[in-house]
C-alpha cells in the first residue's frame, strides 16, 4: 500500500511541475508584456527595455522559469509589478479565508448530498424519491453565484437577517464571522451538494444491482440492512472519484462566490489582480489554485486506496 | 447444407428493438422544450425584439414590470425582456463554439490514447491530467488577463478547458470498443488503425459523446454567465445574462426583480441541457455505460 | 433412491408456480417436490425459466416480476410466495441457502471472506457470539477444502481464484445447516478441473448433512455427476421429471430427446454430423418452426413444442444407427498422404519437443514460440517489472487440411496463442510461419496476403459483430479492392452458404439470436476464401441445441472449402467432435499432442488424464442405454 501511495505522490509532484510550467508560459508569452503593463501605455521603448532588465524579463525564458519556480519552492512568490508589495503574504491571508469558505461548503454539500442521494435511490419509484431527485436536478442548473445573489436579496435585503457581504475575522468577532460565512457557504455548498447527490444516487442505484447485494439478501439480510452493511461502502468509492473532480469546480466556484459577497479571499484577489494586469501576482495565485486542486485530488486518491483493498495490494 | 436456420421472422425485430417506445422519456421531452425556448428566443431576437436591447432611455430607469415593458427596465432604461431575448444568442454561440472546440481537441486525443494502450496512452493521459488541474473557468480568467476579456477569449478558453473531459470520456469509450471482438476481427482482416477508429470506434462511442456534448453545453452556458458576471466575458453593449446579473446586483435594494429575470433565463438554459443529457443517456447509453 | 411419493413431508414443495412480467407469463404454473436429502437437477437452456424458479423459491425475484402459486418448505413456515419480507429474511440463509453463478461478483469486494461467512451466522444468531462465528467460519472454510483456512478467512475476495470464491460461497450457504441448498449454475464460470472438484464438494456436503439440493444448470453432464433426479425445463414449463438415468437413457418428451441428442457430442450420423432437431425432423412440415423456436430463447408457442414431439423420435433412431460408426471421420490430410499423426507427451517440462511434426513444408510451422508480459503496477517502485510467461516455448506444425484443436483451461496460454497465430499480437521470441510467411516481426503491409488467408470466428456472439453496422457491411469488411456490386454478390452467396437469407443484409446484429450471429461471423470469416479458419471458443456461448447446429455448419464448411481448422477451446467435447488432432496446453506449454481419439481414450500426460476425467459426459450413460 505504501508503494502505491509513494507512486501517487511521485505522480503528483511531476504533475505539479508540469502545471507550473504551463502556468508560467501562459502568463509569460503574452502580447503586452509585464514591463509595459507595469509602466503604462505612455512609456517609451527605452523605458520599457530598462524596466525589462530590472524585472529580469530580458533573460531567456527557461532561466526566468527556474528563477520563479525556485523561489516558489521556498514560498517566495516575488513582488507585485503594480503595487510593489510582496505577493506571498497577500496570498496567504486570502487563502486562509478561501479555505474556511471551501471547507464549510464541502461539509454542507456532503451533509446534504449523502442522505438525499441515498434516499432518492432507495425510494426511486416513490414520490419522495422522485421529488428529491427533481430538486437536485434543478439545483444543478442554478449557478452558485445566482443562488448567492438570490440569498442576498432574501436574507440581507428583504429580511435584513444577515449581512449582504464582507468578512469578519473569527478572532475579532466570531459571531460576525459566522454571519458573514453562512450565506456564501450555503450558496457554494448547495450547488455542489446537488451535483454530488446525483452521483450518490446513481452510485447507490448501481450498487443495488450488484451480485453481492443479492448474496447479502440470500443470507437473510433485509434490503435496508444489506444496503447499509454491504452497499454503502462500495457505493462510496465512485463518489469519491467524483468528489476529486468536483474539487476543481468547487475552488473555482469559490472565486465567483467571493465576488458576489465581496469576501477578500483568493478569488477576489485574483480578479483584482486581473483587473490591474498584475502578472506576477496572477501567476502566483493561479499556481496556488492549481496546486490545491492537485493536492486535494492526491488526498482523495490516497483515501480510496485505503478504502478499496483491490487497490491496496499492488501485486 | 444439412442444417439451415430460417431467416429470422419479423417478430424478432420488435422483441430486440431498443425499448424506447415503452416508456416516455420525460427528461428528454422537457429538455428539448426548454432548449427550444432558448433557441426560439435567440432566433426571434435576431429579427424582432419589443425594444432595441441596446437602446438607452434615460427617462425610463428601473421601471417595474408593466404593460409597456413586460419585465420592466434596467438602470439605463433598457427593456429587460429585449435584453433577455437577445442574451440567448450569446449563450448559444458560446455553447456551440466552446463545445465544438472541446470536441475537436478532446475526441481525437481520447480515441488515439484509447487505441494505443501502453506508453503512449499513459503519456497522453498524464498530459490530460495536468490540463484537468486547470478548470475551464480559471483558464478563462487567465486568458482574460492575458489577451483581454471578451466573448472570443471566453469561448476559446472554455473550449480548451472542457477538452480534457471529452478526452477522458472518448478514451474510456474507445477502450471498451477496442476490447470487443469485432475490432479484433477487423484487425485480423488487415484493417488499419484509421479504419478501426473511424468505422468502429467513432460510431460506437458517438452516444456517450453526444451526452457529454449536451452536459458540456450546459456548463459552457453557465460559465459564460459567470464570466460576464465577473466582467470577464461579453463586453457591453451586447446583452448577456451574466452581465445583466452583475448590473442588477447593484440595484438589489431598489429593484430586486432585475436579478430574477436573467436568473430564470440561465436556469432554463442550463436545466434544458442537463435534462437533455440525462434523457439522451437513458436512450443512447445502456449498451455501454462507462462503468469503472 | 428417494422418491417423492413417500408419505414423508417434502423439503420443498412447489405448486402451480407462475411468474409474470408486465408483458408475458414467464413460468406457466410449474409444480414439483424435493424430498429430504434428495438431489435434484433443474436443466434447461437460456430463457427456459430455471433461474426464475430458484429466485422465486428464495423470494428474490426482481420487483418487476410477480409470482403466483404456492411454495412450501418443510417445517410449516407457510406459503413463501405470499410470505412477508421478514419471514423470508429469517428463512433465507438459515432454512434455505443459495449459491450463485458468478463467483467473481457474488462476494462483497470490501469485506474479508471470513467475516462474510461469519455474518450469516450472527445474522441468524445460530452461534452465541461474534468470536464463535469467526472460529466457525474458519472451520467451514476448512470443510470446503480451502488451503490455509485461517489465512483465507482474512483474505479479500479479489485475492482468491474463482474456484476458491465459489468454495467460500458454499461455506456461507452451508453455515447454518440449511434444509435446502439451491445452486444456480455454480460451476459454469469455472475451469473443468475446478468444476469437478467443486461438484464433488457440493455432493459430499449435501450427502453428509442430508441437505436437499436443487441444482440448476444448462449442462446435462453436470447433472449426471451430482444429481439423482432431474427436471427438464422448456420455455417456462417442466416437460420431464425422472431419475437421471431414466431421462438420459430413455427420454420421453421430444425436447428432452433433442437436448440429449444435441448434448452428446460423441454420437454422430453417418456423415460425422451431430444430431439436431432439424436433421431428425426434416421431413415434418413444422421442422423449421421448431428449429427456429429452439434457437430463439423467447416466449414461444406451445404448438412448436408439440410439433417437435413427432420429429425427435426419428432423431434417436438415427442416433442408434450412427453409434456403430466411428465418432469422427478419419483425418483427411490431403497434402501428406500416408502421414500418421504421432501421439506425443511431455515428460520433462523444459524438454524441447516438436509436436505433430510434418515432413516437408507444413502450412503452419511454430518454433520456440514465447510470449512474455510485463506486469504493470506490480512489484517494486523502481527496478524491472515482473515478467509473466504467457507462452514458454511452443513447437508444432499444422498440415494443410488438418483440423487442429488446442485445448486448455484459463491461464494456459491458449488465447495468447490464438492472438499470435492471427498476428494480432507480437511474440517475444520464436517464429510462426504460415505458408512460408514469417509472422514474427512482420510489418502490417507484409501481412496483406496473410490477412486474407487466415480468418477468425470468435466466442461472443454479442461482441463479435459491430452493433452499429449492417450485416452487409459486417460480412463485406474483410474484402478489399472489390467493387460494390461484386461485394454485394459475394455477401449474398456467403450468407446463403451459412444458411441465412440474403435479405438479412440490411439488418443490424441485435436483431439476431446467438446462433444466427455466429453464422454471420462465420460468413465474414469465409468471404475472403481463407485457407485457415481459426475458431476461438466459437460455440462456447451457445445453447446446446444451437451449438450442435453451428458445429455441423463448421464441419460442412471446412469440407466444402478445404479449410485448415484451428479450433481453440476449453471444452474437450467440442474439440473431440470438431478436430482430428489435439494439442493440450497447460501453463504456456504443450503437454500432449496427438490424434484426438487417442489422446482422449488413452491420455498419457497426468494433466490430460485429469482434464479428461474431470469432463462431465453423458456418453457413458447414454451408451449404456443402447447396449
Amino acid at each position: 500500500m505504501l508503494l502505491t501511495i509513494a507512486r501517487r505522490i511521485g505522480i503528483f509532484a511531476a504533475t505539479l511541475v508540469a502545471a507550473s510550467i504551463i502556468t508560467f508560459l501562459m502568463l509569460s508569452i503574452l502580447p503586452g508584456n509585464a514591463a509595459r503593463v507595469a509602466l503604462g501605455i505612455e512609456a517609451t521603448e527605452a523605458q520599457v527595455a530598462a524596466q525589462e532588465q530590472l524585472m529580469g524579463l530580458d533573460r531567456p525564458l527557461y532561466v526566468q522559469f527556474f528563477d520563479w519556480f525556485g523561489h516558489l519552492l521556498i514560498g517566495d512568490f516575488g513582488t507585485s509589478t503594480v503595487s510593489g508589495q510582496e505577493i506571498g503574504p497577500q496570498i496567504g491571508d486570502a487563502l486562509a479565508i478561501t479555505g474556511v469558505l471551501v471547507i464549510s461548503s464541502v461539509i454542507l454539500a456532503l451533509l446534504f448530498a449523502i442522505p438525499m442521494g441515498i434516499l432518492s435511490a432507495v425510494r426511486q419509484n416513490k414520490a419522495d424519491g422522485v421529488i428529491i431527485s427533481g430538486i437536485s436536478q434543478i439545483g444543478i442548473s442554478i449557478p452558485g453565484f445566482l443562488f448567492g445573489i438570490l440569498l442576498v436579496a432574501l436574507f440581507a435585503v428583504k429580511l435584513k437577517w444577515l449581512p449582504a457581504g464582507g468578512w469578519d475575522d473569527p478572532g475579532d468577532d466570531f459571531v460576525g464571522f459566522l454571519e458573514h460565512l453562512i450565506l456564501p457557504a450555503i450558496a457554494l455548498g448547495s450547488v455542489q451538494g446537488a451535483v454530488l447527490s446525483r452521483y450518490v444516487r446513481s452510485s447507490v442505484l448501481e450498487v443495488m444491482r450488484e451480485d453481492f447485494l443479492r448474496t447479502a439478501r440470500a443470507k437473510g439480510l433485509t434490503p435496508n440492512r444489506a444496503l447499509m452493511r454491504h452497499g454503502l461502502r462500495n457505493a462510496a468509492i465512485p463518489v469519491m472519484t467524483v468528489l476529486g473532480l468536483q474539487i476543481a469546480s468547487l475552488l473555482i466556484g469559490a472565486v465567483v462566490i467571493e465576488r458576489v459577497f465581496a469576501i477578500p479571499g483568493l478569488g477576489s484577489l485574483l480578479l483584482d489582480k486581473v483587473a490591474l494586469r498584475d502578472l506576477p501576482s496572477i501567476q502566483g495565485i493561479v499556481m496556488v489554485l492549481v496546486a490545491l486542486v492537485l493536492l486535494l485530488n492526491l488526498l482523495i486518491d490516497i483515501a480510496y486506496t485505503i478504502v478499496d483493498p483491490r487497490l491496496r495490494s499492488a501485486s | 447444407m444439412t442444417t439451415t436456420t430460417p431467416a429470422p421472422a419479423a417478430p424478432r425485430l420488435r422483441k430486440n428493438a431498443i425499448p424506447s417506445g415503452k416508456r416516455r422519456n420525460g427528461n428528454l421531452v422537457v429538455g428539448i422544450i426548454l432548449i427550444g425556448l432558448v433557441v426560439f428566443a435567440a432566433v426571434l431576437s435576431a429579427f424582432w425584439t419589443p425594444f432595441d436591447p441596446e437602446g438607452v432611455f434615460p427617462g425610463e430607469l428601473l421601471l417595474p414590470p408593466g404593460a409597456e415593458h413586460l419585465l420592466g427596465t434596467d438602470n439605463f432604461g433598457r427593456d429587460v425582456l429585449s435584453s433577455i431575448l437577445r442574451g440567448a444568442q450569446i449563450s448559444l454561440i458560446v455553447g456551440i463554439v466552446a463545445v465544438g472546440i472541446a470536441a475537436i481537441l478532446g475526441v481525437p486525443f481520447g480515441i488515439v490514447a484509447g487505441m494505443n494502450p501502453g506508453r503512449l496512452d499513459q503519456f497522453m493521459m498524464r498530459g490530460n491530467d495536468i490540463l484537468l488541474a486547470f478548470p475551464a473557468l480559471l483558464l478563462a480568467i487567465i486568458f482574460g488577463a492575458v489577451f483581454g476579456a471578451n466573448t472570443t477569449t471566453a469561448m476559446v478558453a472554455l473550449g480548451i478547458g472542457s477538452a480534457p473531459s471529452f478526452a477522458s470520456i472518448a478514451r474510456s469509450g474507445t477502450q471498451q470498443v477496442m476490447s470487443r471482438e469485432y475490432v479484433q476481427a477487423s484487425k485480423a482482416s488487415g484493417k488499419n488503425g484509421w479504419f478501426v477508429g473511424v468505422k468502429h470506434v467513432l460510431p460506437n462511442i458517438s452516444g456517450i459523446l453526444i451526452v457529454q456534448a449536451s452536459v458540456s453545453f450546459g456548463i459552457a452556458v453557465l460559465a459564460e454567465a459567470a464570466l460576464s458576471y465577473l466582467g470577464l466575458g461579453t463586453t457591453p453593449p451586447t446583452p448577456s445574462w451574466g452581465r445583466m446579473l452583475q448590473d442588477a446586483q447593484g440595484y438589489l435594494y431598489v429593484q430586486p426583480l432585475l436579478v430574477v429575470w436573467p436568473g430564470i433565463a440561465i436556469a432554463i438554459a442550463v436545466l434544458g441541457f442537463n435534462l437533455l443529457g440525462d434523457g439522451l443517456r437513458d436512450r443512447l447509453d445502456p449498451r455501454m455505460q462507462v462503468k469503472r | 433412491m428417494t422418491t417423492t411419493d413417500a408419505p414423508i413431508e417434502p423439503t420443498l414443495s412447489v405448486r402451480n408456480l407462475t411468474v409474470n412480467s408486465a408483458y408475458a407469463e414467464l413460468l406457466h404454473g410449474i409444480s414439483f417436490d424435493i424430498a429430504p436429502g434428495e438431489r435434484v437437477g433443474l436443466i434447461g437452456e437460456s430463457g427456459s425459466g430455471k433461474s426464475l424458479t430458484a429466485t422465486s423459491v428464495m423470494g428474490l425475484l426482481p420487483e418487476t416480476l410477480a409470482a403466483n402459486g404456492e411454495i412450501h418448505l418443510a417445517g410449516g413456515h407457510g406459503d413463501l410466495v405470499h410470505a412477508s419480507e421478514s419471514t423470508l429474511s429469517q428463512l433465507r440463509g438459515n432454512t434455505m441457502a443459495m449459491v450463485f453463478q458468478e463467483p467473481m461478483t457474488a462476494l462483497n469486494p470490501l469485506m474479508k471472506v471470513g467475516a462474510q461467512v461469519a455474518e450469516i451466522m450472527t445474522q441468524h444468531r445460530t452461534v452465541p457470539s461474534g468470536q464463535t462465528a469467526a472460529a466457525r467460519a474458519v472451520e467451514l472454510l476448512a470443510q470446503v477444502k480451502l488451503p490455509n483456512p485461517a489465512e483465507a478467512a482474512l483474505a479479500f475476495p479479489h485475492q482468491l481464484s474463482g474456484g476458491q470464491r465459489q468454495r467460500v460461497m458454499l461455506a456461507m450457504a452451508m453455515a447454518n445447516d440449511p434444509q435446502l441448498l439451491l445452486c444456480d449454475e455454480p460451476t459454469t464460470a469455472l475451469d473443468v478441473t475446478v468444476q469437478a472438484e467443486v461438484l464433488r464438494l457440493i455432493e459430499g456436503l449435501v450427502t453428509e448433512r442430508g441437505t436437499s439440493l436443487l441444482f440448476i444448470t444448462h449442462d446435462i453432464g453436470v447433472v449426471a455427476e451430482v444429481c439423482e433426479r432431474v427436471l427438464v425445463m422448456y420455455k417456462g414449463d417442466i416437460v420431464e421429471d425422472g431419475t437421471v438415468e431414466q431421462v438420459i437413457t430413455n427420454p420421453q418428451h421430444p425436447y428432452t430427446k433433442a437436448l440429449i441428442a444435441a448434448s452428446n457430442l460423441s454420437v454422430v450420423d453417418e456423415r460425422g454430423r451431430l444430431h439436431t432437431i432439424a436433421t431428425s425432423a426434416i421431413t415434418l412440415p413444422t421442422a423449421a418452426e421448431l428449429a427456429a423456436a429452439l434457437e430463439e430463447p423467447a416466449v414461444g408457442s406451445p404448438a412448436a413444442a408439440a410439433a417437435g414431439a413427432a420429429g425427435a423420435v426419428a432423431d434417436v433412431a438415427s442416433a442408434d444407427a450412427a453409434a456403430a460408426e466411428p465418432a469422427v471421420a478419419a483425418p483427411a490430410i490431403a497434402s501428406t498422404p500416408g502421414f500418421v499423426i504421432p501421439h506425443q507427451r511431455r515428460t520433462d517440462p523444459d524438454e524441447r519437443i516438436i509436436f505433430n511434426e510434418i515432413p516437408g513444408e507444413p502450412l503452419i510451422r511454430v518454433r520456440e514460440l514465447t510470449r512474455q508480459y510485463k506486469r504493470r503496477g506490480g512489484g517494486k517502485l523502481f527496478g524491472k517489472p515482473p515478467v509473466v510467461h504467457g507462452l514458454r516455448g511452443l513447437d508444432f506444425d499444422v498440415a494443410k487440411g488438418q483440423r487442429f484443436g488446442i485445448v486448455g483451461e484459463s491461464g494456459s496460454g491458449k488465447s495468447t496463442l490464438m492472438r499470435l497465430m492471427c498476428a494480432l499480437d507480437e511474440p517475444t521470441g520464436g517464429s510462426i510461419t504460415v505458408s512460408g510467411q514469417e509472422l514474427a516481426g512482420a510489418k502490417e503491409r507484409e501481412l496483406r496476403d496473410f490477412r486474407s488467408q487466415v480468418q477468425i470466428v470468435f466466442q461472443d456472439p454479442m461482441g463479435s459483430l459491430d452493433p452499429r453496422m449492417k450485416v452487409e457491411q459486417i460480412v463485406a469488411e474483410p474484402l478489399r479492392g472489390v467493387s460494390r456490386e461484386e461485394s454485394r454478390e459475394r455477401v449474398i452467396a456467403q450468407l446463403e452458404s451459412v444458411g441465412l437469407d440474403a435479405d438479412v443484409m440490411h439488418r443490424h446484429p441485435h436483431q439476431f439470436s446467438g446462433g444466427q450471429r455466429q453464422r454471420i461471423s462465420i460468413a465474414r470469416a469465409l468471404i475472403t476464401r481463407p485457407r485457415v479458419l481459426v475458431a476461438d471458443e466459437a460455440v462456447s456461448a451457445l445453447d446446446v441445441s444451437v451449438r450442435a447446429q453451428v458445429l455441423n455448419l463448421l464441419s460442412d464448411l471446412v469440407d466444402e472449402y478445404a479449410l485448415t481448422l484451428l479450433f481453440v477451446s476449453h471444452d474437450l467435447g467440442v474439440i473431440r467432435h470438431a478436430c482430428d488432432t489435439v494439442a493440450v496446453l497447460s501453463d504456456g506449454r504443450i503437454v500432449e499432442c496427438g490424434p484426438t481419439d487417442d489422446v482422449y481414450d488413452n491420455p498419457l500426460h497426468p494433466y490430460t488424464q485429469k482434464l479428461v476425467s474431470a469432463t462431465p459426459s453423458i456418453s457413458e450413460l447414454a451408451g449404456r442405454a443402447r447396449s
